[in-house]
């Protein structure tokens, strides 16, 4: 049971990430390398402001926000200013902006907080890196546009690198709120008798491990991830197919002429699909970090990898398809742990995705996105 | 004229035959680290270079060649020089098998199974403990001899003219082969698949000899690697190695032999210079990767041809029908 | 004697056909001209037959022996002996001119990779006749002192008689041409009239997508009407410019001869 909760949660964290390379690879055909880099960004910007930075690291962050916002800034303002002011304007908005993180990095500020700014912070990393380093490509061959994102993902990792060092780093659990904390209260279970009085949502929000059956227990912080991570997902739903933004992803994704001539602006609607798909990408690393107080440079590249067999498995290009998948590999990495495999659990993930390509290409959805 | 040539190609022997006997030790090593990824990059190169495809796994034919190696030279006490063509071989054979069922996809999926089988590779030298010591890695490979006479680590003075024979011989295939039926077929096959096959080029059999050979070469880096380190350990295989070799190629020019050359060369000596320099700034010695990633990023963008790309793969580069 | 027998050709795209039982015969070392207007399903037969699509059903019977060639690949139908430009040239760019035409004598013949390692003493005998084949067929179309510029910095022309050259190197039976007139000008379209009259002196039957009504008229011995992936008129050119229903298709949709 354990191990199904484990699978479901760290299948819940693939989806999301799944979903960003999937939505990227729709609207532009561009296996997006560095999103992997993004979610590791996520759960790093959320440590870097719940916990109390040092001037020295805080400055860093901070000077790579500064590039960031300053990208993202010149990015939007670009259409209404010739380049010079936009430029300098981009300029003191990042700096103010960046000086701000500033302060947020080294002091600590409350969790949620630190979880909308981090989303806020990914999809301003997602669009500043669309613009700088795969829009300059988009009509060059395939070729020269993965090698970009290689080199992105590269540059991503080791800037993670310098900030944090290559040492793991975790949550604190006292600064996370009560609500999502692990422990149970004297480390011991409640009695059946205690639980009989609660409902089941109070004990998911006391954060107790929850008793299913006879000593069978789960972590309740699990399940709220589980359950944050479907919200995410519905409400992606919702945004694709009620939204007029959604409306024109979808009319990018079959046709890119088409739905310029259609008189969308299909710039600004590749600029919004990294936002989206970086913020969750965010979510997908910060759950991930509350669940397994593991954060380390590295975790985006391993965690990207299966998130992107998850695309393949569902189809790319295939939305709900990518998050299937995700909980199909989470559910597999942990079956596989379960039976004394645990060395080979990322095997498993490429080995599903190598026979999917070579025998499945379109997914387990049939659906013929497949180039 | 001819006489001329035979007088530079005389010289430059005399010149590889003296020079490990100039330099020390220190140097040496660095030049035969040059010469090994001059081989690695200029077998990888025919797959991207000559075809136009992505392959981000190279260094799994690498592994492949380097355990090969170690495990027949220790536990079946073969003769180095009877591996060389066996890891020539198995390359060449782990090529075919992999490439004959992906090549027939798009590029992407290429280069992620690709991707896929070198962390399957890793994964497998990591975890089967009793073939390939496992996370301990493969310690004390016997070092090959001729006649009687080992060959001694310090100086590596006789490593430097194996290696230097092999590039050798990768040089004289490459020319040979970029110049041939085999190698127009390729760039057919880069430049316009659909024109290729009206003309009647059987695509998946031209990429797949391309995968195949590209594998081999590979697999002979790692015979190699394996006798000169002496010991192999799983980390030496990660993915980041196939992109370091990647990034030579686009560095130097993709497709252009020379070019590639020149690109292992840079990255290598970068690479020397970074470990001095990173340690004096007490940073993770990973953080070198920062600038490949930059390097790549700055190539495609401003100078996709390399260094020393010929114009026919700038022109390419920078357009897309 | 019959060597192409396109057989009751349907292809449908969702709902729509593009072709529907479309059926017509090429002879030996006829000019066979395909008209209609944008969109009648000419290329896509082109695609049939040079096999880069499939159709949905129908068979094309080519050649002396009598052999259906649908669902061969592209390369295996080359080999066989069709040979084909496209309508939006479809050179290697960044290749010169001669290797273009040398990559055409791939099919012809067989080097392998040993061979071009080694450099057998039948494999440099087969460069030099590749290297001589490939001249041939440059002087052919007249490209002879281009051969070593690069493809794309040809003019439009050349580059169209460039593309002649690389399919009449893979030594065609039957060779498809996808609108080698347009955007030509008078005096090229003229020259390249006569280069293909000059092909079909070297006994290859050609097969032939033109909007060019001088072109069509002029050279060739039958014509075949297509009009929304149905064939409403085949005949000689004379009999075809007195057909009704192809003034209709053509007039009908004010569509000019240009």
């Amino acid at each position: 049971m354990d191990y199904i909760i484990s699978g479901l949660t760290m299948g819940g964290a693939y989806a999301l990430i799944a979903v960003g390379y999937t939505m990227v690879y729709g609207i532009i055909g561009l296996i997006n390398f560095a999103h992997g880099e993004i979610y590791m960004f996520g759960a790093y910007f959320v440590f870097a402001m719940i916990v109390e930075t040092s001037k020295n690291t805080s400055f860093l962050i901070s000077l790579f926000m500064l590039v960031i916002f300053g990208i993202t800034i010149y990015l939007f303002l670009r259409d209404k200013f010739s380049p010079l002011p936009s430029l300098a304007l981009s300029l003191v908005g990042g700096s103010f902006l960046s000086g701000f993180t500033f302060f947020l990095f080294l002091t600590s500020i409350p969790f949620y907080l630190a979880f909308l700014l981090s989303m806020i912070f990914t999809s301003c990393l997602g669009m500043a890196i669309e613009f700088i380093a795969y829009r300059p490509l988009r009509d060059a061959p395939r070729l020269a546009a993965l090698i970009t994102a290689i080199g992105m993902s590269l540059i991503l990792q080791n800037v993670a690198r310098l900030i944090w060092g290559a040492r793991t780093r975790a949550y604190p659990d006292q600064l996370i709120p009560s609500i999502i904390k692990t422990q149970t209260i004297n480390g011991e279970f409640l009695t059946d008798k205690l639980l009989s009085k609660m409902s089941f949502f109070e004990l998911l929000l006391k954060g107790h491990k929850i008793r299913i059956f006879g000593d069978t227990y789960i972590s309740s912080l699990k399940i709220l991830i589980i359950l944050l991570t479907i919200l995410i997902m519905i409400i992606l739903h919702l945004i694709i197919h009620k939204t007029k933004i959604g409306k024109a992803m979808r009319a990018c994704a079959q046709d890119k002429v088409t739905a310029s001539l259609m008189g969308i602006d299909t710039d600004r609607i590749i600029t919004y699909t990294f936002a989206i798909g970086s913020g969750m990408g965010a979510v997908a690393g910060i759950l991930n970090g509350l669940a397994y107080h593991n954060l380390s440079p590295t975790m985006g590249y391993k965690a990207g990898v299966v998130a992107f067999a998850a695309a393949v498995l569902g189809g790319i290009g295939n939305i709900p398809g990518a998050m299937v998948g995700g909980f199909i590999l989470g559910l597999a990495q942990s079956i596989a742990a379960w039976i004394g495999l645990s060395q080979w659990i990322y095997g498993v993930a490429y080995a599903v995705m190598i026979l999917f390509i070579v025998l499945r290409p379109t997914g387990i959805f049939g659906k013929a996105t497949a180039r | 004229m001819r006489n001329k040539r035979w007088l530079v190609y005389g010289g430059l022997g005399l010149l590889v035959i003296l020079f490990p006997f100039s330099v020390n030790s220190y140097i040496l090593d660095v030049t035969i680290k040059i010469c090994l990824y001059m081989v690695l990059a200029l077998g990888l190169n025919i797959v991207p270079g000559f075809c136009g495809l992505l392959d981000l796994g190279y260094v799994g034919f690498f592994a492949t060649g380097a355990y090969t190696t170690a495990i027949l030279v220790n536990r079946y006490g073969w003769s180095y020089w009877w591996v060389i063509p066996l890891a020539l071989l198995s390359g060449a054979i782990w090529g075919i098998l992999l490439g004959a069922p992906t090549l027939r996809l798009t590029g992407d999926y290429f280069a992620i199974v690709t991707f896929g089988f070198s962390e399957l590779v890793v994964l497998l030298t990591r975890n089967w403990g009793s073939l390939t010591g496992g996370a301990r890695g493969f310690p004390g490979i016997k070092p090959p001899s001729i006649g009687g006479y080992k060959f001694p680590l310090v100086p590596p003075i006789a490593y430097f003219y194996l290696i230097v024979l092999f590039l050798i011989l990768t040089i004289f295939v490459m020319i040979r082969l970029s110049d041939s039926r085999l190698g127009r077929a390729w760039f057919a096959i880069r430049e316009d698949e659909v024109a290729a096959e009206s003309l009647g080029i059987n695509i998946m059999w031209y990429k797949t000899i391309a995968f195949a050979i590209s594998a081999s070469f590979g697999g002979l880096a790692g015979s190699f690697y394996a006798t000169y380190a002496r010991n192999l350990h799983w980390t030496r295989f990660q993915f980041w190695e196939s992109i370091i070799i990647l990034c030579m190629i686009v560095l130097g020019g993709l497709g252009s032999i020379k070019g590639v050359m020149l690109g292992a060369t840079i990255l290598v000596s970068l690479a020397e210079f970074l470990r001095f320099a990173l340690d004096k700034l007490s940073l993770p010695p990973d953080t070198r990767y920062l600038f490949y990633g930059i390097i790549m990023i700055v190539m495609m963008r401003f100078r996709p041809e390399g260094l020393l790309g010929t114009t026919r793969v700038k022109r390419e580069m920078h357009k897309r029908e | 004697m019959r060597i192409l027998n396109i057989d009751r050709i349907t292809m449908k795209y969702g709902g729509l056909f593009a072709l529907k039982d479309v059926w017509f015969e090429v002879k030996n070392e006829e000019i066979v001209s395909l008209i209609g207007p944008n969109g009648a399903g000419k290329t896509t037969l082109f695609n049939i037959v040079s096999g880069i699509i499939r159709p949905n059903s129908g068979r094309i019977i080519f050649g002396q022996d009598g052999r259906d060639i649908v669902g061969l690949k592209p390369d295996r139908i080359t080999h066989l002996g069709i040979a084909r430009t496209f309508q939006n040239i479809r050179l290697f760019p960044n290749l010169t001119s001669l290797d273009n035409v040398k990559i055409g004598c791939h099919c012809r013949t067989k080097t392998n990779f040993l061979g071009a390692i080694l450099r057998t003493p039948s494999s440099v005998e087969e460069e030099q006749y590749i290297t001589q084949v490939g001249m041939k067929y440059l002087s052919f179309v007249g490209l002879q002192d281009a051969k070593d510029k690069l493809a794309s910095n040809l003019s439009y022309g050349d580059q169209r008689r460039l593309e002649i050259a690389r399919a009449l190197a893979t030594e065609p039976i039957l060779l498809l041409l996808d609108e080698p007139c347009a955007g030509m000008n008078p005096a090229e379209t003229k020259g390249l009239m006569r280069l293909i009259e000059r092909i079909r002196e070297q006994e290859i039957t050609i097969l032939l997508i033109e909007h060019d009504m001088k072109v069509v008229m002029g050279i060739s011995d039958r014509v075949v009407v297509l009009d929304y992936g149905i064939k409403i008129a085949e005949g000689k050119p004379e009999e075809i410019q007195k057909d009704k229903r192809v003034i209709e298709a053509y007039l009908g949709k004010d569509i000019d001869y240009a």
